[in-house]
């Protein structure tokens, strides 16, 4: 998806705004469903008490008013309560991460950091996450396939899984293949440093760990 | 980590305002209608103060309140359809339109007319900024399957709003 079209994906989301007094309206709902919930959890736990029964002439009256008293005390202050919405930074405006930038030469005047698709790579996608780390997601042959680039030191690879196996590959580089298990499914991904530069080029579909450390040979 | 407790109504509200808007924006964008995003958005909220959770950071509150919200609306979506009142989910215009910024309701617009299991990857990924592999993990999916789906989204969009999406 292009800068543009994905800024404006954003705003338009960003653009979807509440109607008036909804904030305080469905807080007020949350809290009576909730104590609505409430109650009928205690009600299927706790057997009926026979006192209930002879004395319910006045245990209802009495119920209500304590309801009443209890929905005031909780939704009237929120009700009457003057809410500027703008207050609370909400989270929803934090930005995304995830910029799209239009090629490699971007990361090299942004980050410092020259990497790139190999050659005859297809639908790449190139983007920059948290301002620290180079992605470049592309097609090469039958599988697609991810590589980032970062000063950061921890795992930035962005896969999940359990460690199945590795095996160092002689490439100078102190390049490491990773299997990682994540049933069903097995991912791949070589993991390597230049000087201060920490590099992930990982698979998710399935390619081979041959095809994979060809493409690393090609990259690197 | 810090802990949300349930009796405490200072910490719910401050929960609330940080996150309200934004599980309404979710709700909204698969609902299409007003009532029933604030509906649904209300359930999320109350499963939270009738429950008894632990999120380790904003992130995480951010990424189970996405889940829940999407199971929320699938099941409402379910609900009307079952119900044969009208599919929440067909082209028709939202029953109530919130209000949008005019040059990117096309945009709003494509992305609310999704297939459901297409709308939550295009949000999460170009929304929320998770990886593919991210996604994958929080809905439970293949990646090799989120990546074809975010590819079938994008030709989608790319029909309904021009040339100019990859």
């Amino acid at each position: 998806m292009s800068e543009m079209k994905e800024n404006n994906l954003q705003k338009a989301i960003d653009g979807i705004e509440p109607s008036e007094g909804a904030k305080e309206r469905m807080l007020a709902n949350i809290r009576r469903k909730a104590a609505q919930q409430s109650k009928q959890e205690e009600a299927v736990q706790k057997p009926p008490v026979l006192w209930l029964v002879s004395a319910k002439k006045w245990v209802l009256p009495l119920a209500a008013c304590l309801a009443i008293a209890a929905f005031g005390a909780t939704v009237m202050p929120q009700l009457l309560k003057s809410h500027n919405e703008h207050e609370v930074v909400s989270a929803v405006e934090m930005g995304n991460p995830f910029v799209e930038v239009k090629d490699a030469q971007d990361f090299e005047s942004r980050l410092g950091i020259k990497t790139d698709a190999p050659d005859g790579a297809e639908d790449v996608v190139y983007h920059i996450i948290d301002g620290q780390i180079a992605d470049i997601d592309f097609l090469s042959g039958e599988h697609r396939y991810n590589l980032r680039a970062s000063r950061q030191k921890d795992d930035f690879s962005g896969l999940y899984g359990e460690e199945a196996g590795t095996k160092q590959l002689d490439s100078g580089k102190n390049a490491l293949l990773t299997v990682l298990q994540c049933e069903p499914e097995v991912f791949l991904k070589i993991t390597w440093t230049e000087g201060d530069l920490h590099f992930v080029l990982s698979n998710t579909d399935g390619a081979s760990e041959k095809e994979l450390v060809e493409i690393f040979e090609r990259v690197k | 980590m810090s802990k949300i407790p349930l009796n405490s109504d200072v910490d719910f509200e401050s929960f609330y305002e940080r996150h309200w808007k934004y599980v309404y924006r979710l709700c909204f964008t698969y609902l299409k209608s007003e009532t029933d995003a604030e509906d649904c958005a209300e359930d999320v909220f109350v499963k939270i103060l009738t429950g008894s959770y632990e999120f380790e950071s904003e992130a995480h509150e951010r990424k189970w309140l996405t889940v829940t919200a999407v199971n929320l609306c699938k099941d409402m979506l379910k609900s009307h359809s079952r119900k044969n009142v009208g599919s929440l989910d067909d082209e028709t215009s939202p029953e109530i339109a919130a209000p949008e910024p005019e040059d990117y309701s096309d945009v709003l617009d494509a992305v609310m007319n999704l297939p459901t299991k297409l709308k939550d990857v295009i949000w999460l990924y170009y929304y929320q900024g998770y990886s593919t592999d991210e996604i994958a993990g929080i809905l439970g999916r293949p990646p090799s399957t989120v990546r074809n789906q975010m590819r079938d989204a994008r030709e989608l969009l790319r029909n309904v709003l021009g040339a100019d999406l990859k």
